[in-house]
Formats: C-alpha cells, structure tokens, sequence
C-alpha cells in the first residue's frame, strides 16, 4: 500500500521529484504560490498524468490502474467545488460510492456522522455555511473509504473551530492506517500536524522529512525568502515573521 | 418510479386522448367513418409525434443542464439544432422536399455532420485540462453559427419565393400535417437517445462537484461526453428532423422538473422526457383549436411562451444572487 513518486514531472510545472508517501501518517506539502503544490497533488491522485518519471501505486504504475480502481482507493478533496446543484446533503456524501458502484448507505451514514453530519442530511446542499460545506466535502471522500485522502488546501476558509475539526478527522483517517496528504499553506499547522513535511520550491522539491527539523527559518528564508523563526513547544509552535525588508 | 415520473407520467395519459378530440373538427357524434380517419390518420400521428419530440427535446435539456451545471444551459448550444436545420433547408433548396422521406433523411445527415464535428473536436481536446467543457461549449457555438450562417444564405439565395417561404414555414416548426412515416423515423431515434442520456446518469450526477472531483471519482470524462454528443444528436436530431425547430422546451422543461425531485441531474431524465411530451403536446393541441385564420406554428408559440420564462428566471436567478 505505497504510494510514491519517481523522478516526477510535468512539463512547466513539476521536475523530478521524488517522494515516497507513507500511510498512517500525515503528510504536508507546502511551498509557496506557483510551487507545483496542487500539481504534485493531481498527479498523485492520478487526475494528471506525468510526462516524467511516474507515480506508483503498489508497485505498479497509477496511470495502468484503471480510473474506477483508481477512485476506490484514492479520494481527492480539492481546493474548492462548487456544488452546481441543491441536492440534499446525503446525496452530496453519497457520491463518495460511485466508484464502488454497489449505493450502500452505511459508509454514508457513518461519514456523515464522523463529520457531525447527520442532522444535517436531508438539509440543501445549497443552505450550508462555509465550514459546513467543508465537512460535507471531506465526507465525500470518507464515504469512499479511500486508502488515501489527498487534500488541497482544505483549510482555506475555514474559521478556527472547523480547522481544528478537520486536522482532528485527518489525524483520525490516518490512525486508521490511511495515508493523508494535505496541501498547506500555513507552515505552522504543517509543523505542529503532520508527520512529514515536503517542501516545493518552483516545481522542484527543496526538503521532505520531519516538520521540526525541515521547516528551520533557514529553509524558509531560502524558500519563501522571509526571515522568521519558530517559538513555543513542539507541536504548538508558531511563526515569527521579521517584517520585510 | 420517482413522485416527477409518477406525477408527469400520469398527466401525459390524460392529455393524450384530450389531444386527439380537440382541433377544427371535433369529434364527438356524427360521422363515425370520418372520424376515425380523422384520429387514425391525423390526430393520433401527430399527437405520438409531439410526445416522441418533447420527450426528446426535455431529456437533452436536462442532461445538457447537468453536463454543463448550469441552469440556463439548452440542447441548443452543441450546435445539433442548427445543423439539422441546415441540412432540411438544404432539402427545400434544392427542391427535393416534395418526397417525404427526404427532407427528415437530409435533416438527419445535417444533425450528424455537427455531431461528427463536435465529435473531432472532442476527440482532439485534451481531456486532463479541465477546460474541456468550456472549449466544447464554444465549439457548440460556433458550429451554431456556422450552420445558422449557411441557413441565411440559402434563404437569401432562395431559387423561388415558393421555397423562400417553405424555409421560413419550415423553420418555425410545426407538427401540421404529419403522418405514420415521420413518427416511424423519429420515435427509435428518440428512444435510443434519451436511453444514452439516462446511461449518462451516474457521471452527471458525480459532474455535480465539478469535472475535477467526477475524474476522482473514476468518471471517464470522454466516455461521458460520447454519450451526450449521441443522445442530444439523436434526440434533438430527430425532433428536428420531422418538426423543424422548436426551441425553449430543453430549457424549460428541466425548471418545472427539478423543484419535484431531489434536484439530481439523473434524477432529471426520464421525468424531463415525460414532461417535455406533455409540454409539446398541449402546445400543439392549443395552437390547433386557437380560433386563427390560419394555425399559429408550434415553434412560434412556444417561443412565445418560452422567451418571457427565460426572462423571468434570470430575474429570479438574479435575486438569487444579489
């Protein structure tokens, strides 16, 4: 049950990175704007195709897999889908089972209620707030029942109270032996919640391991080009910024 | 069966023998001979036939609608319409239409050569760009024009004010005077339509999040738009083919359908098919018993009705936004 990268790429936008990806852990990808971050992320959901090197899947190649086997054991939540229909809530979750094609409700229901939910399951897709809509999102993805969760920037517009109710799930999948990779923008939550840091730096890869020990302020000015630096406890750490210039 | 099916089915069977005694002969007493050649011959043709195009015309629109999720998406925009237009007035043009087979027959090739044109352009795209739908929507478009651009120059190269008048009539669609042989050419092409576009279900519900999230889902992107190019051309195609151009009920149908399901586009389908039928049909049965000099075309009163509903929703939609 791996997932990993080899020699990657993607003309433009993504070159030569290789990563292996582990289950049971999290794994956060940061890097600033324009890095390759949802790029990598597409091709390890299998939704682009490296020109080269590849991406593998159990040993194999992901783009031999076919796309339905694919969409069973891959779930991707993007950066932002907008819901085209008022559907009812349940319905929205319900889509996580296409690919199983067997309509089976448990998963639904269970989704729904890991991510408080079920109250809410025949309200309109439409009606939902902000941080309610994101749970439903990523309980489409859990009713999949998907080995790996691959994120992108799930935190976005997320008040506080939904962030940490998210990150909570995710630490959750991943003691369930899921492989969770989440696109981050903020290095502190990559640091405190992950257990793997990739760093991309214009579409090549600038460090992967720990958070404590990948995200230094050295890294950071290199890659980001600010100074700043780390205070707190591991695992409540926050970031520092010198003003610039 | 879905309460939309149930609900539509129900009123289809009760609009479909009303339509048959209503028209400038009633029917009812009298002569018993006349009548029944009346019904057999004319009334019921032309009633199956309005049920075979509406059933159509509401199925490609709800399956346009969840394709492009959008609401104010029509059959229209792939440019099939159009095509079969061009290819019936192509027909008229060249004095052909006087046999009956070969005006549906020349429809039917226009509908396919902008099927086939929408199928290379489709067949050429991308299809992990995401901007796919919306380079085919513009395609549709464009064929659209071109077929509407063509179509203008043929009237305006009328051979005679005959055939200048035959195209116009033409255009604004109609279901006057139809027999057994159109609805015997439109009714298989129809039903295997709308069966590819119900096929499409599944991927237009997982289309509901975005093409990103349906290829997630294991949705085969060109599989599905295989299916649409098909349906819609054959469907639309075909309603073409024996009725001219009767616009607004894709678009239509859809809005009057959605508040009655769960709002899933495959649940839109077979009850848009049903109630795209009965659309048409009252249509025509009123155009047929309106006290006019001559018979008010089907095409025209129903973007009579159509345009001002169009207007309406996009007031709605507006607040909406607002």
């Amino acid at each position: 049950m791996t997932l990993e990268a080899q020699n990657a790429g993607l003309a433009g936008r993504l070159t030569n990175v290789t990563a292996q990806f582990v289950p049971g852990k999290i794994t956060a990808i940061c890097g600033p704007n324009g890095a390759g971050k949802s790029t990598l992320l597409k091709l390890l959901a299998g939704l682009l195709a490296a020109d080269a090197g590849r991406i593998e899947f159990d040993g194999g190649a992901m783009s031999d897999l076919h796309p339905r086997e694919r969409a069973k054991v891959i779930g991707y939540l993007p950066q932002s889908a907008e819901v085209a229909w008022d559907v009812p809530v349940r319905n929205i979750v319900a889509l996580g089972r296409i690919p199983h094609r067997d309509g089976a409700s448990e998963p639904v229901a269970e989704a729904m209620a890991a991510l408080d939910l079920s109250d809410l399951a025949e309200r309109r897709a439409l009606t939902l707030s902000g941080g309610e809509t994101a749970r439903m999102l990523l309980a489409r993805v859990l009713a999949g029942e998907p080995r790996w969760i691959l994120a992108d920037e799930p935190f976005a517009a997320l008040d506080l109270a939904h962030r940490e109710r998210l990150l909570r799930q995710f630490r959750i999948e991943a003691a369930k032996g899921r492989g969770v990779v989440v696109v981050m923008h903020d290095l502190a939550l990559a640091r405190n919640h992950a257990d793997r840091v990739l760093v991309l730096e214009k579409g090549r890869m600038a460090a992967m391991g720990e958070p404590e020990g990948t995200l230094s302020s050295a890294l950071i000015e290199k890659v980001w080009g600010v100074k700043a630096r780390w205070i707190g406890e591991p695992g409540q750490s926050a970031l520092l910024v010198d003003p610039l210039g | 069966m879905s309460r939309a099916t149930i609900i539509f089915g129900a009123l289809l069977l009760v609009a479909l023998p009303l339509s048959l005694v209503a028209g400038r002969v009633w029917i009812g007493g009298g002569d018993v001979a006349n009548a029944t050649l009346i019904l057999a011959e004319l009334r019921l043709p032309r009633s199956v036939l309005a049920v075979v195009v509406g059933g159509g015309l509401g199925a490609a629109g709800a399956a346009m609608q969840g394709y492009l999720r959008n609401p104010l998406a029509d059959p229209g925009l792939f440019g099939i319409a159009p095509g079969a237009a061009l290819g019936a007035v192509t027909a008229i043009w060249l004095g052909l239409a006087a046999s009956p087979l070969v005006l549906p027959l020349f429809a039917l090739v226009g509908a396919g050569a902008a099927m086939a044109l929408l199928a290379l352009i489709a067949g050429r795209s991308a299809s992990g760009l995401g901007r796919g739908i919306a380079l085919f929507t513009l395609a549709g478009l464009m064929v659209a024009s071109l077929a509407g651009a063509l179509t203008a120059l043929m009237i305006s190269l009328a051979p005679n004010a005959f055939a200048l008048s035959n195209i116009v009539l033409w255009l604004n669609g109609a279901l006057t005077d139809r027999s057994w042989q159109d609805v015997a050419i439109a009714a298989p092409l129809t039903l295997v339509g709308i069966l590819l576009l119900r096929r499409a279900g599944t991927a237009l519900d997982a289309m509901t999040l975005g093409e990103e999230v349906a290829r997630s889902l294991g949705i085969d992107a060109r599989r599905l738009l295989w299916l649409l190019i098909a349906g819609v051309g054959l469907t639309v195609g075909a309603g073409v083919a024996v009725a001219g151009i009767i616009g607004f009920v894709g678009l239509i149908v859809p809005h009057l359908v959605r508040p009655l399901t769960d709002r899933r586009p495959s649940r839109l389908i077979v009850p848009s098919a049903l109630a795209g039928a009965l659309l048409v049909l009252v249509a025509d049965s009123v155009v047929r018993i309106l006290p006019l000099v001559t018979e008010l075309r089907l095409g025209i009163a129903l973007s009579l009705i159509g345009a001002p509903f169009f207007l309406w929703l996009l007031v709605r939609m507006r607040r909406g936004w607002a």
